[in-house]
């Protein structure tokens, strides 16, 4: 008997463990054909909607200020439609796509959720989503939002956009002024202003670059781009594999001869840090930068500064920075497509989503031309000091890009905005991904950037082969 | 088959003995380990033969179409040099906490057992460890060990033992030597607490007549209290060889599995797979071969368990 019991013990331990088992100025129309094993039935199946209705949530923004906004507005709502009850559910980015992948194919009723920008077309094709163009007209349509933010294919509207966040390079502007500096405009400036600022003695480094399995591919890929160059075509051919990639990878690799120790395992976290206790001179991030100095090192906000990222090393380099347009959709299956979409337009529009980007005010860059000018103009401590990086980031929103949502973004040093992105790039941009494996294997193995390029080539060329033989009917896609 | 007490008590009434008679002990049993059986069912075997049923099939990981791929997910794991290195590192992190976790927990354990000055506070404190949130242990320890802003590098220099800072979880080794670190300071309390409960309960005439027979310090150990201590040293360690084996948030905090999967152990293995690269099938056979790993090893802690046990008795 405590032969067995033991042993159910141990049965149930291990079964509780395999129980765990974008956007440019220019939209360009595509036409796309890729393979589709079964087409889910699109037509909802509306209920009555004059009863009470539960419409969830699902929301990764989970930081108490946000939730609590978002609370305040659907309060406001539920005030004017005392019978609609909205339940906020939260989550992480991390299993947001699994998660409502799950809800999704089982058919469950999914609500109003953050879409996952690497699925939207798989879930638009599989008919999940609930079409909005209605919604994106009552909101102003083309003329009102930035182009590019929203999800649209095949000419209709499956999702809108909240937010954005748009990395640029902060700057001391003290250090600079200091060593006679000015802002860098090109990458050979940058590269010789952390050197310049580089400090050792007193613990300055000139460029705070993250480097670890969960950062190097956003912060290298703005690199890459403006370097007129790209992953994969818009085909889905590899490019990676042109000798000026190699080229683009020692310039970068260059840059973090001149970063703090360690930094080969920050995380874009860990190097806002190193920027805002002194330690770097200059730092590549988005908004959330400026909030945390606010909170954190508010000494420093007289002496710092945000431009675009500096990277061009040719006269016709695109511009084009890391950012993804944070989206929401409806659930083609919901109960109350009608309902949910009331609620949605309430939310993203009027002065709605402008306090719920204030929330964490210059990283949620807003999508509309009219939300934009409110948060400007906002009645805060950030925008009255610091209305010109508000504006900075709204007049850079629409560069914003996203290797794993945009196969084949720049080419011929054009920047186009597609929202397809490669279908075998998970394993590529992800956490932990070749791009960040490559450099880890630079910055913390020693590796030769051009045997760990090579290697990363082959790599990439061997994950898109094998999808490719998974999926033999794939085509790629026409535009 | 027996019948349980209450019935013969009961057989007088015979409304009592037609139920009694209608519910064996072994029904009866059943029924009362039914609620907790259809939990296990639920939450545990289900999902389990579920992951195993996944395990041989291409997940779309945006719709969750499956494509059934017979062992195809098997061969291509077994293929990687990612799993091997991952399976390696789990062993070394597994093997190496538990045994020095073992050991440190018995010697504290046996030293909180004497008759010391301080030993109430000195028990309780020693559970603090075991008591703070894996994602706080996580979180600090990173900060103390930053190169930049740590004060564990700070102290090295002021000491003079190095002379620029030392990026601890920017190499692949010493990474996991501090993650390593970490779990055996974390978990050692755990197995004090469980050894010293059994130190409690060793007989005390045994101790004495072993004394009266001439015994030293040592003997009496050997001979006395280690195999008395035997039954919960093998319960301990299965249980700390369990845990320490699907250990996820420690290990994943510490530095996300890197640097250069230097921190990957078979569960974050699973977490990168399924969701980072977005690779399920092979996610679910990775999940099926640690439960098979997991079951072969408690089989044999089971057999030494029972030895333990009869050697006791």
């Amino acid at each position: 008997m405590k032969r067995v019991s033991v042993f159910l013990s141990v049965l149930l331990a291990v079964a509780m463990l395999a129980a765990c088992a974008q956007p440019t100025p220019q939209v360009i129309e595509k036409v796309v054909t890729k393979e589709v094993v079964h087409q889910v039935e699109v037509t909802p199946t509306p209920g009555p909607e004059t009863g009470p209705r539960t419409i969830t949530f699902f929301t990764t923004e989970a930081d108490p200020p946000q939730l609590e906004i978002l609370s305040k507005i659907i309060d406001e709502y539920h005030k004017s439609h005392p019978k609609v009850f909205i339940d906020v559910v939260t989550g992480t980015p991390a299993t947001r796509g699994n998660r409502i992948a799950t809800l999704l194919a089982s058919g469950a009723d999914a609500g109003i959720f953050e879409i996952e920008p690497a699925f939207s077309q798989d879930w638009a094709e599989a008919g999940y989503l609930l079409p909005l163009n209605d919604v994106f007209q009552k909101i102003g349509g083309k003329a009102e939002y930035v182009p590019g933010s929203y999800f649209e294919y095949n000419n209709t509207v499956y999702a809108l956009p909240y937010a954005t966040s748009v990395y640029g390079l902060w700057y001391r502007k003290d250090l600079f002024a200091k060593a006679g500096l000015k802002p860098p405009t090109n990458y050979d400036e940058v590269l010789a202003d952390a050197k310049a600022l580089t400090d050792p003695a007193h613990g300055i480094y000139g460029i705070s670059i993250p480097g670890s399995t969960n950062a190097s591919v956003d912060f290298f890929s703005t690199f890459l781009w403006q370097q007129c160059l790209d992953y994969f075509s818009p085909q889905g051919d590899v490019t990676f594999d042109k000798p000026e990639v190699l080229e683009a990878i020692e310039k970068w690799v260059a840059l973090t001869k001149y970063a703090p120790p360690g930094f080969e395992n920050y995380s874009w976290s860990d190097q806002i840090t190193a920027f805002i206790t002194g330690k770097a001179a200059m730092s590549i991030y988005a908004g959330r930068l400026g909030v945390r100095m606010m909170d954190q090192a508010p000494q420093l906000q007289d002496k710092i500064d945000i431009v675009r990222l500096p990277w061009q090393t040719r006269p016709d380099s695109p511009y084009v920075t890391f950012g993804s347009w944070s989206r929401i959709a409806i659930s083609a299956k919901t109960k109350y497509p009608n309902t949910a979409k009331d609620f949605l337009q309430f939310f993203l529009s009027g002065d709605r989503l402008a306090r719920y980007d204030a929330t964490v005010i210059g990283h949620m860059v807003p999508p509309t031309k009219s939300v934009a000018k409110l948060l400007e103009n906002w009645d805060s401590e950030y925008a009255r000091n610091h209305s010109d990086w508000l504006a900075f980031f709204n007049q850079n929103a629409a560069y914003t890009n996203h290797p794993a949502n945009n196969m084949g973004s720049v080419v011929g040093c054009k920047f186009v905005k597609r929202d397809y992105g490669p279908p075998w790039g998970s394993a590529i941009f992800s956490k932990g991904g070749v791009i960040d494996l490559m450099f880890q294997q630079i910055y913390v193995g020693g590796k030769d950037p051009e045997v760990a390029w090579k290697d990363a080539v082959k790599q990439i060329k061997q994950i898109r082969q094998e999808w490719l033989a998974a999926h033999p009917n794939w085509k790629p896609p026409q535009y | 088959m027996s019948k349980l007490p209450f019935r013969s008590l009961s057989s007088d009434h015979s409304v009592s003995s037609v139920f009694s008679l209608a519910i064996s002990d072994y029904l009866l049993a059943l029924l009362m380990v039914s609620p907790a059986l259809l939990l296990v069912i639920v939450f545990a075997i289900l999902p389990m033969l579920v992951g195993l049923y996944a395990s041989f099939f291409h997940i779309e990981a945006a719709t969750l179409k499956m494509h059934f791929n017979g062992i195809t997910n098997y061969r291509w794991l077994l293929k990687k040099s990612l799993f091997w290195q991952s399976l390696l590192r789990s062993f070394i992190w597994v093997i190496s906490t538990t045994v020095i976790q073992f050991l440190l927990g018995l010697g504290i354990s046996l030293l909180l057992h004497q008759e010391l000055k301080g030993r109430n506070l000195a028990r309780g404190m020693v559970l603090f460890p075991y008591l703070v949130p894996a994602v706080v242990l996580s979180l600090t320890w990173r900060f103390i060990l930053d190169p930049t802003m740590g004060v564990f590098n700070r102290m090295l220099m002021d000491f003079g033992l190095i002379h620029r800072p030392i990026a601890f979880l920017g190499n692949p080794r010493s990474a996991l030597i501090f993650v390593i670190i970490a779990g055996i300071w974390k978990y050692t309390p755990f197995v004090v607490l469980m050894l010293l409960a059994r130190l409690q309960v060793v007989p005390v005439e045994l101790e004495e007549a072993a004394k009266l027979d001439g015994a030293g310090s040592w003997q009496i150990f050997r001979y006395i209290t280690l195999p008395w201590l035997m039954p919960v040293v093998v319960v301990t360690l299965l249980l700390r060889t369990i845990w320490t084996f699907r250990q996820f948030d420690i290990v994943y905090l510490f530095a996300f599995g890197g640097p250069l999967f230097g921190t990957t152990t078979l569960p974050v293995l699973i977490h990168y797979l399924a969701f980072d690269a977005q690779q399920l099938g092979p996610a679910a056979a990775t999940s099926a071969l640690m439960l098979l790993l997991l079951l072969a090893v408690s089989w044999g802690y089971f057999a030494w368990y029972a030895q333990a046990e009869e050697k006791l008795l």
